[in-house]
């Protein structure tokens, strides 16, 4: 079997498929097995769902072989982040108390994914709970460090750490994270892949880990913004499981190829590392042959403050019985285990100024974006950290300026686009951020950029 | 929250004002008190650093003063055009 299967999109896997020149059982084959031998290398693998796979694989064959076509996933293999639940598997949300745990239902994004013939070939590593207990180093997760995968002894990012790793070194067509602050650009920009991160209440979160009700979001994991885009539109709209996707503004198609108007987070670029500045420098020239791009500021709103306290206290409440109980002393990282119990005494009055500085920024940010396609910044300002040691001497050197405080606290979408390589061969990207509900156009601008430059198709040396 | 948050806020730049103190042992007595011999004094530590922060990051926010209007209620579909 070709290693050509192992990084091409979703497009070409469809068109093989199609052709009969591929069955999906082959496929299937092909991916777990890349799964089993690879993803070791970078603890990226919780449990591979081979006999579920194998199953459906042989169903999209029937079906094919029947004229039956579910559309451009149908027969193709992925993996979901081990927070989504699934049926006869346990779902261990990445952390040692919740290592057995099973669910007698699937989640409703994999329940889309099966309903569009999609393969789920694996339940992927994260960071226990999703970080929400604030961990402050890479070995955080029931399966280790996850480790990135154009240099394992570099942190794969996270908490969709092994969503990253596995898509970026070619064991998954595409994966399924989810973000709450962080945890589909950061891993996306930490493996050079790309990740999109939707409007809250695009994607249901039925049967997902809840860390943030308000924050959470759920999103695709890719080589490309296309492949991102065919997931989107397989795994997005209305279900019963989750009120807030009731009412969804249509996911429409932006057809647009050029003349975008980009505003540049002012200090974003220059605040970064070395390697991300140059990386980050060439993104905006190829940015600027398809549109305008100028130096924007946000209003000045303490956005970092308002999301963390609006995090831990729903982090708290969601985890209340499980402080109660004492089982956050059973986490993997030190710092996990004492994590959240500060946020049960955080008065009802800060969480509600949170929420009202919310409400209040998502009416200035709406001023700012009319002038705007997208915003763009950095996704991080540094390259991915050592897999072992603290956080915090790392990332300080560097802190940074950006869009994520804000874009996850008003939950703007936003897609992470890979930028290129730095000196020491690690990868970096810029996020591309758009108004509420135009995924479409974060999409049309990541893809408009992806036909002009390289970054989003290299290989990392140890697997290709 | 603390009634004087602008003290806390006036000396600027440290969680530990008086108020600031005052709030954190409040808090931490709390936590003890809920969860009694449960951590060891490194634990109590950690924990006591993160209620630092937790009190310091309600004093930031204290700060705004935000129009009578603005409810905790946004919802993005309402920022939709359609």
């Amino acid at each position: 079997m070709s290693d050509d299967l192992s990084y091409a999109s979703l497009v070409e896997l469809g068109l093989l498929l199609g052709a009969g020149e591929i069955t999906s059982v082959a496929l299937t084959e092909h991916f777990i097995n890349r799964l089993e031998t690879h993803g070791p290398t970078m603890n990226a693998v919780v449990t591979v769902t081979r006999e579920r796979a194998l199953r459906e694989a042989r169903q999209a064959d029937e079906e094919r072989a029947e004229g039956i076509d579910r559309g451009p996933l149908h027969g193709i293999p992925y993996g979901a982040k081990d927070l989504l639940a699934t049926i006869d598997y346990p779902t261990t949300w990445g952390s040692e108390p919740f290592r057995y745990q099973q669910f007698d239902r699937d989640a409703d994004v994999v329940t889309r994914l099966r309903e569009a013939g999609a393969v789920l070939i694996g339940k992927l590593a994260m960071v226990e709970l999703a970080g929400g207990l604030g961990y402050e180093q890479p070995n955080a997760a029931l399966t280790g460090p996850g480790r990135s995968a154009w240099d394992p002894d570099r942190w794969a990012g996270g908490s969709s750490s092994g969503s990253g790793s596995a898509v970026a070194a070619g064991l998954v067509p595409f994966a399924i994270g989810t973000e709450t602050w962080g945890s589909i650009h950061c891993p996306s920009s930490f493996n050079g892949i790309t990740g999109l991160r939707p409007t809250p209440g695009r994607v249901s979160r039925g049967g997902a880990m809840a860390l943030s009700w308000t924050m959470d979001k759920i999103g695709p994991m890719a080589r490309s913004a296309a492949d991102c885009a065919l997931v989107l539109r397989e795994i997005a709209g209305a279900m019963p499981g989750d009120s807030t996707t009731l009412g969804q503004p249509n996911l429409t198609h932006d057809a647009r190829r050029g003349g975008f108007r980009i505003g540049l987070l002012k200090g974003s670029i220059a605040a970064s590392a070395p390697g991300v500045v140059a990386n980050s420098t060439a993104a905006i020239d190829a940015l600027r042959e398809i549109g305008t791009v100028e130096e924007i500021e946000l209003p000045d709103l303490p956005w970092d403050d308002a999301a963390s306290i609006i995090i831990m206290c729903e982090a708290a409440s969601a985890f209340e019985s499980f402080l109660e109980r004492g089982d956050g002393l059973k986490l993997t990282a030190p710092e996990d285990r004492t994590g959240l119990y500060h946020a049960l005494t955080v008065p009802a009055i800060d969480y509600l100024k949170a929420m009202r500085l919310r409400s209040y920024g998502a009416a200035e940010m709406a001023k700012v974006l009319a002038g705007f396609d997208a915003l763009i910044a950095p996704a991080y300002p540094v390259a991915p950290p050592p897999a072992v040691g603290n956080f915090e001497a790392y990332f300080d050197k560097h802190p940074g300026v950006g869009l994520s405080a804000m874009g996850n606290l008003l939950g703007l979408p936003s897609i992470a686009v890979p930028t290129g390589l730095d000196d020491d061969g690690l990868p970096s990207s810029l996020e591309i951020l758009t108004a509420w509900w135009s995924e479409p156009t974060a999409v049309a601008i990541a893809a408009a950029y992806q036909a002009r430059t390289p970054w989003h198709t290299a290989i990392p040396p140890l697997f290709a | 929250m603390t009634a004087d948050s602008s003290q806390m806020a006036g000396n600027g730049h440290s969680a530990e004002s008086k108020d600031a103190k005052r709030e954190i042992k409040r808090r931490m007595k709390s936590i003890q008190r809920r969860f009694p011999d449960r951590f060891s004094d490194k634990q109590v530590d950690e924990i006591r650093s993160r209620v630092a922060r937790s009190v310091m990051l309600g004093a930031n926010l204290a700060r705004l003063d935000l129009p009578n209007g603005i409810g905790p209620d946004f919802d993005p579909r309402g920022m939709s055009d359609e």
